[in-house]
């Protein structure tokens, strides 16, 4: 429980996202039912623009983009207040249409730079389009407005900038993910993975061994150290960390040994050992591969 | 409605003329002329008389004891119908395309609260007011004009904020402030929010605008502006003793807490506070002349712990970088003892082997204190509130180094009170993870309408499982309705279930009504402040960073809440990475999933058309069940929905096939039998079973007809697990307390995918195919030994060996003795043999070990060697333990 402020923050994104649920209390039903409830209500208030908005949002919800946009069309003029250019382009970003998905958002931002969430739906308009660049600079916005930031938005903005060839200032964004929201997995795979590919091989150990205290049980992150190892060729040193991985899970007691998640650990130990071993030169000794359980 | 020009409208439409309705479209041209009109006059007395003048002495307290110029203030409402303009961003949005000019509708007269429209003049009382129902968005503006005779650098905006009334469902909430000098479109400046907290209650705000530069002249055009959300609607507001006064230097107000209030021992005071020049050194806060601390930074606060009881006169002296200095108002303050009211709870929160979270909400602003111990009549321990937090009425208390698996007993109070004690304020600490132990656990989905229904269905729970507490309740999103409102939730929650939430812990997942329908992954819901969920993998499980998805452990079964809402529902995103990394981490026998939108439903909602069911179903559903889910649970539709045992259903309702069935029986023991599946060794894909439980407050209908499912009701109910070992029994109680449903599912032996004889457990160990029968009866290493046997003899089928034991034979002693290596989990039996033709059994049936075993012929068994053949042979036999 923490104290914050109750007045909904960008519930804006109602409109633009989605959720403009029935306004009826306790209403639910599926899109054809509040489809035909907006409909009924549009019949008495047919001047009403945030109607035609709740209605071009369920038929958004129901990939209907055509008629989802003639709803747009109708609400701007019966409410020059409402703006309905973020709704828009999202619509036509999933018509497919992100070239008009973009024109529209431009002018959304420009008239409301304030707006986390018209930041990130131009940058993922941006990410569709392949225009990369473009779409880091809208994400690095969007996090900057976002105290507590969606990981997603994070691993977004990550992928965005290894697309531009900047791992370093991926692996940047990632580490202030993580400084912000802790040590996610989700982010630190990423992370993980863009060491490893570009050979940050030792900065990728140390993010392993930081997750693997803090993780509950070890042996994921034993095994990703091995991993690692292996993709950057250090295979004895590999071997030795999928023995210990073997040799730690055989010492297991028997309801965590015989479990889903170490089953397939072990699995992998075995095959991670064998493929190792089968690249050993003929002449060198094989190694040796703890006791298995017969069980 | 008579529309009534005064002062400069007077003059321009030739005094007293009633302006016709048709008029009201020259609004927005009409300011303008009047420009001109002011323009070409140069008269500062007219165009004061247009505005409010704030002279160099400010504007003077407008107490509304007289109707207000219509020149001077205006209103604006936008839309017939309540909108989905709501929230900050909205407002700013909505703001920005919108001039001083176009807000130009005379406030109305309305006896009391208003009922819809434009903000009006509050007969009465006389006061202004706002009453947005109705409208998406209401505009309050008044127009000032600078007559100082100098430039101003800074003006204060003060006022009395009061909340006459607040509907059901309606919140608190109150506007949004916003200035501007041109009053054209877009140029808006924010000045922030000002929220009421209490109902009926009234509250001074003062709002210092800095850094000004208004030239003598110039016009200055405030606007308050209130939101009105479909979902979230707002209840009326009044502003009144509004006054514009220009500072130079800095100002300071006390604004919280207000006049004349009581409060607890530890409170926070807080400052508006600011410097003409827009920069402050510090605010310093003092009980008469005593200092008590300072700030630096705005907020501007000072949290007085352990304030003495009785009267003080507080006051902030705010200072410059000028070192220029300058004293609040004194307000009045008395402190009483104790925590005043208890409001809400307690109730528990994050349960842990070794920690509880106790939360409650009293009426005065103390530190809490939980007092507990391992006997009702020695509360023996204590733990204090550590800080007091921005909302000190709130209380969290977590209690660490507890016990596993014992009962404690706790009061809630301060250092000076106790505000709830007794019998019900009890619990039991989880047990270490992976125990066996009985479990039960509630469910409730879609219960928070806080009505008869819901009462109802709580009812017959508690008459159902009698003296039996559950050890948890998961509620599966909806918990209260309309608005997910912190209102919402007392009516729904706290005021429904006040005994179960002291003595057992309750944990959530994120449903629509909670987000108010909103998608947005943000943490502002009221959920969020109500709910202490774990992110860091305090209470089991990997880590997740956010309350919106997260899990935890109770004895042997692992929990995990999704957000099936707000968060990314990609197979990429987020949720789903760590939900891969959670599922790989967990060893628990159990694993039960919950989240609000069901994957399957034709209930009130379709998972055939709806995109965060359809998302759930598609891409989180594969990650679950590769993890090995056994039980998944969901709310949303207002019905009773429960499935075959299932796997692979990812498509929609017209895909599901036979085969997608892991069993299409009942799953009861009492008829087609309980559902199996291994209790050892790879879980995934032995189906799981999915149920949807949204009929704890309300039933809606629906088609109820999804294939996937065994049973589709349409009652109202709440949904109990008992969980004790290998076995899970699930029922369903109707609010009549008949149970309708009720299946079992059962864990034993080992997972054998492909039913081939050889557990996966030891195909995965052996480079073998879990999947493919057909590989029981191939010799994989070529050692001559088919890969079942090599199973049976514990034996690598994946390396050239043999199963191989020795016979020794004693001349002496005329005895011989076989030993033989033997593994847990197999039956060894030697065997003899004279003519390698027929074998008769010499040992008796001895039991793996892991160890070599030894088996002595001295002929008792097997008798005397027939003449002519001495020879004897020996083999064992070697069968898997059942």
């Amino acid at each position: 429980m923490k104290a914050r402020f109750r007045r909904p923050l960008g519930l804006l994104w109602c409109l633009a996202a989605g959720g403009l649920g029935a306004g009826v209390a306790f209403g639910h039903g599926d899109v054809h039912d509040r489809i035909a409830g907006v409909n009924q209500q549009i019949a008495t208030a047919p001047a009403d623009a945030q109607l035609y908005l709740q209605r071009a949002e369920l038929f958004r919800q129901h990939a209907d983009w055509q008629a989802a946009l003639a709803d747009c069309d109708q609400a701007q003029p019966l409410d020059p207040a409402v703006d309905v250019a973020l709704l828009r382009g999202r619509i036509l970003l999933e018509a497919g249409r992100p070239a008009d998905a973009l024109q529209v958002l431009d002018g959304y931002v420009s008239r409301h730079p304030q707006h986390t969430q018209a930041w990130v739906c131009r940058a993922r308009v941006l990410t569709y389009l392949g225009r990369h660049d473009a779409a880091i600079a809208d994400y690095r916005e969007a996090l900057q407005r976002s105290p507590q930031p969606e990981p997603d938005l994070v691993l977004e903005c990550a992928n965005a900038l290894v697309a531009m060839g900047k791992s370093a200032e991926a692996v940047a964004v990632l580490d202030a993910g993580l400084t912000k929201l802790g040590e996610l997995p989700s982010l630190a795979l990423r992370a993980l993975d863009i060491e490893v590919a570009t050979g940050k091989i030792e900065a990728a150990l140390a993010r392993v061994e930081t997750m693997r205290q803090h993780a509950p049980r070890p042996e994921p992150w034993m095994a990703k150290r091995a991993s690692v190892l292996a993709q950057a060729g250090r295979l004895v040193e590999s071997q030795a960390a999928w023995q210990a991985l073997v040799g730690h899970l055989a010492g297991l007691p028997d309801a965590e040994r015989r479990s889903h998640a170490i089953i397939h650990l072990m699995q992998q130990a075995r095959q991670a050992l064998a493929a190792l071993d089968s690249l050993r030169p003929a002449n060198e000794t094989p190694p040796s591969i703890p006791p298995r359980s017969e069980s | 409605m008579k529309i009534v020009r005064k002062g400069a409208f007077k003059t321009a439409l030739a005094g007293g003329q009633e302006c016709p309705p048709s008029l009201t479209k020259r609004r927005a041209w009409l300011p303008r002329v009047l420009a001109v009109m002011f323009a070409l006059l140069g008269s500062a007395m007219t165009q004061a008389d247009a505005a409010i003048a704030v002279g160099a002495t400010g504007s003077g307290t407008l107490t509304f004891d007289t109707l207000p110029a219509s020149s001077q203030w205006a209103t604006l409402s936008f839309g017939t119908g309540a909108g989905d303009i709501e929230g900050d961003a909205a407002l700013d949005a909505a703001m920005s395309g919108i001039s001083a000019s176009s807000i130009t509708s005379t406030l109305g007269q309305k006896p009391g609260s208003g009922t819809s429209g434009p903000a009006y003049w509050r007969s009465g009382d006389l006061k202004l007011g706002t009453q947005p129902t109705g409208n998406a968005m209401t505009l309050l503006m008044a127009k000032l004009q600078n007559t100082a005779g100098t430039t101003v650098e800074a003006l204060l905006i003060s006022y009395q904020l009061g909340m006459p009334t607040l509907a059901p469902g309606e919140q608190l909430n109150g506007h949004r402030v916003y200035w501007s000098k041109s009053g054209t479109a877009g140029s808006w400046n924010v000045l922030g929010n000002q929220l009421l907290t209490v109902t009926g209650g009234t509250k001074t705000v003062n709002i210092p605008l800095t850094s000004l530069a208004w030239a003598n002249g110039e016009m200055l055009y405030v606007v308050w502006a209130d939101d009105n959300g479909l979902t979230n609607p707002d209840g009326d507001y009044t502003l009144d003793d509004v006054s514009f006064t220009p500072f130079n230097g800095p100002m300071a107000a006390l604004s919280g807490p207000v006049h004349n209030a009581t409060v607890g021992t530890d409170f926070m005071i807080e400052a508006i506070a600011a410097s003409s020049n827009g920069t402050l050194s510090q605010v310093a806060f003092y009980d008469g002349d005593t200092l008590l601390g300072a700030d630096t930074t705005p907020p501007y606060s000072y949290a007085w712990l352990g304030a003495p009881l009785g009267t003080h006169a507080l006051k902030a002296r705010a200072t410059n970088t000028n070192n220029v200095s300058v004293d609040s108002a004194v307000v009045s303050v008395t402190v009483a003892a104790g925590s005043g009211v208890l409001q809400r709870g307690p109730y528990l929160q994050k349960a842990a082997p070794t920690q509880m979270t106790v939360c409650w909400r009293s009426t005065l602003s103390t530190l809490g204190r939980v007092r507990y111990g391992t006997s009702a009549a020695d509360l023996n321990q204590m733990v204090n509130e550590p800080a007091l937090s921005a909302s000190p009425l709130n209380h969290v208390v977590t209690l660490t180094g507890l016990s596993p698996s014992t009962r404690y007993y706790y009061s809630i109070g301060t250092a000076t009170d106790t505000l709830a004690s007794g019998p019900d304020c009890t619990f039991t600490t989880p047990p270490p993870p992976g125990t066996v132990m009985a479990t039960r656990i509630w469910a409730l989905g879609d219960e928070g309408t806080g009505n008869a229904d819901q009462k109802a269905v709580r009812d017959a729970f508690y008459a159902w499982s009698g003296t039996r507490v559950p050890n948890l309740v998961l509620q599966l999103g909806d918990n209260a309705y309309e608005y997910g409102s912190d209102v919402n939730f007392q009516a729904g929650m706290f005021n429904i279930y006040p005994t179960m939430l002291s003595k057992t812990p309750f944990w959530s997942c994120l449903g629509n009504h909670e987000t108010n329908q909103g998608k947005a992954f943000v943490d502002t819901f009221p959920y969020f402040e109500i709910y202490t969920l774990p992110t860091a993998g305090e209470c089991g499980g990997v880590a997740s960073g956010t309350e919106h998805y997260f899990s935890f452990d109770y004895a042997n079964i692992h929990f995990i809440s999704l957000d099936s809402m707000t968060a990314s529902r990609s197979p990429t995103g987020a949720m789903a990475t760590w939900l891969q990394t959670d599922l790989a981490s967990t060893t628990a026998t159990w694993i039960i999933a919950f989240f609000h939108h069901p994957p399957y439903t034709k209930g009130s909602h379709d998972s055939d058309t709806e995109i965060e069911l359809i998302e759930m179903r598609e891409n989180i559903l594969p990650i679950l069940e590769a993890g090995g889910v056994d039980l998944v649970l969901c709310g949303h539709s207002h019905c009773y929905e429960r499935s075959y045992l299932l796997d692979g259903h990812y498509g929609d309702s017209t895909t599901l096939t036979a085969a997608m069935k892991k069993n299409s029986g009942d799953g009861r023991p009492a008829g087609n039998g309980a559902y199996l599946k291994p209790l050892t060794g790879p879980r995934d894909h032995f189906g799981a079973v999915y149920a949807v439980s949204g009929s704890a407050g309300k039933i809606s209908g629906g088609s109820l007809n999804h294939p996937a499912h065994y049973i589709s009701m349409n009652n109202l109910g709440s949904f109990v697990l008992d969980i004790n070992g290998p076995r899970l029994d699930a029922t369903f109680i109707r609010e009549n307390s008949t149970t309708p449903d009720t299946f079992t599912i059962l864990k034993q032996g080992a997972a054998d995918s492909d039913g081939d004889a050889i557990p996966d457990e030891y195909e995965m160990a052996h480079g073998l195919d879990r999947f493919n029968p057909g590989d029981a009866a191939l010799d994989s290493d070529g050692d001559g030994i088919i890969n079942l046997d090599e199973f049976i003899l514990a034996t690598a089928a994946d390396v050239s060996d043999r199963y191989a034991f020795s016979t020794r034979y004693d001349t002496p002693a005329g005895t011989a003795t076989v030993s033989f290596p033997t593994v847990a989990g197999r039956n060894y039996r030697v065997l003899y043999s004279a003519t390698l033709l027929s074998w008769e059994p010499a040992s008796p049936v001895l039991t793996g070990t892991g160890t070599t075993l030894t088996w002595t012929d001295d002929g008792s068994t097997t008798g005397t060697p027939p003449a002519g053949k001495p020879q004897r042979f020996y083999r064992i036999e070697v069968t898997v333990a059942p």
